[in-house]
């Protein structure tokens, strides 16, 4: 029984399980943030990889730097930044559904120039210019 | 001998259900089911805080964590509709092109794991990780201090609320960004003119 207990504590996890395990974990959010289409999915994953940030943190200084607690104090402000970073995060994906309607992060193209965007580069042609400053003229002139 | 040989066992369990649960975060195709698979990994990383002798960081990780955040990303589903709304499986291509960064990222991180020389102080005391000594800490103005950081993150959190608040409300009428009138209809449309609005549907406050 007890050479049992010795062969199963043989396998007890050092500082080198320890960080394979927040390596594995923060590949997963990495994962899911690149396969993810919806901005709520894309938090979900970010808020993994620091969660598993974290961990390290704490990991760290249990390890390295047994006799100070500087490692949990930054994990309290990593929870602190997620924290912030969720609030803003879901006041915008709020406010965005509200304007267009979905969250999916490949709709996310306003920004994209829309001379370019359609139909190749015709940025210089004089005519499709003045008439994209008409309608934005239009709209914002009241 | 029996305590080692528990931790042991204990240490791998939660971690192969930790990553079970992080794949379930990643894979599901339901938003909501992906919120609670995250619940779920976040209270067995408060098991990891309570392995590593961090009693106090498994606390705060359950209260903010697990009781605030994750409650607040399910406020973004509900509000977002994404629960209802499947996620589109991703493409054949987007899936392999994720899995192979990752896993790239993955093989790199673990290599630099291994290779690298730790100074490893297994054996010193254990870290006074009582509330007591994480309060001094934060508070401390002298060096080994955390005073200017505790202040920086009491503002980054103030901001945070407000700029939550102020995005995430209706449009508020121009020139008026604070009043409390932005949740009137009329108040979203932001194009026409002031003196054109009705004041009963949101137009200027008299």
């Amino acid at each position: 029984m007890n050479q049992l207990l010795a062969s199963i504590a043989a396998y007890a996890p050092g500082l080198r399980e320890w960080l394979l395990l927040t390596s594995v974990i923060f590949s997963i959010g990495l994962y899911g943030l690149l396969t993810r289409r919806n901005a709520v999915g894309i938090l979900l994953a970010v808020e993994l990889m620091l969660n598993s940030a974290a961990l390290n943190f704490v990991i760290f200084n249990r390890f390295c730097m047994p006799a100070r607690i500087d490692g949990s104090v930054m994990a309290i402000f990593v929870i602190a930044v997620a924290a912030a970073e969720v609030v803003v995060g879901m006041a915008i994906f709020v406010a965005l559904y509200r304007y267009r309607g979905t969250v999916d992060v490949n709709r996310m193209d306003t920004m994209k120039d829309p001379v370019t965007s359609f139909e190749g580069p015709v940025a210089f042609n004089k005519e499709v210019l003045d008439n994209i400053n008409k309608q934005y003229k239009s709209h914002h002139d009241h | 001998m029996i305590g080692p040989a528990i931790y042991t066992v204990m240490f791998w369990v939660v971690a192969a259900s930790t990553v079970l649960f992080a794949l379930a975060v990643v894979n599901t195709r339901k938003l909501l089911r992906a919120a609670i698979a995250l619940m779920a990994a976040l209270s067995t990383t408060a098991g990891f805080y309570v392995m590593l002798d961090a009693q106090f960081l498994a606390g705060v990780q359950v209260l903010v964590y697990v009781g605030g955040i994750v409650v607040l990303i399910v406020f973004a589903i509900m509000l977002t509709r994404s629960g209802e709304l499947l996620e589109d499986h991703p493409t054949p291509e987007r899936r392999v092109v994720g899995a192979a960064i990752s896993i790239m990222f993955l093989i790199l991180s673990a290599a630099a794991v291994w290779v690298s020389p730790f100074a490893e102080y297994s054996t010193g005391k254990t870290p006074p990780n009582d509330a007591l000594s994480i309060g001094k800490a934060l508070l401390d103005p002298g060096p080994g201090g955390y005073v200017a950081p505790f202040e920086v993150i009491s503002l980054l959190l103030l901001a945070a609320m407000i700029g939550g608040i102020v995005i995430a409300r209706k449009t508020p009428p121009p020139n008026q960004p604070f009043t409390s009138g932005g949740d009137l209809p009329g108040e979203t449309d932001v194009y026409t003119p002031l003196s054109q609005r009705d004041p009963k549907r949101g137009g200027p406050v008299s």
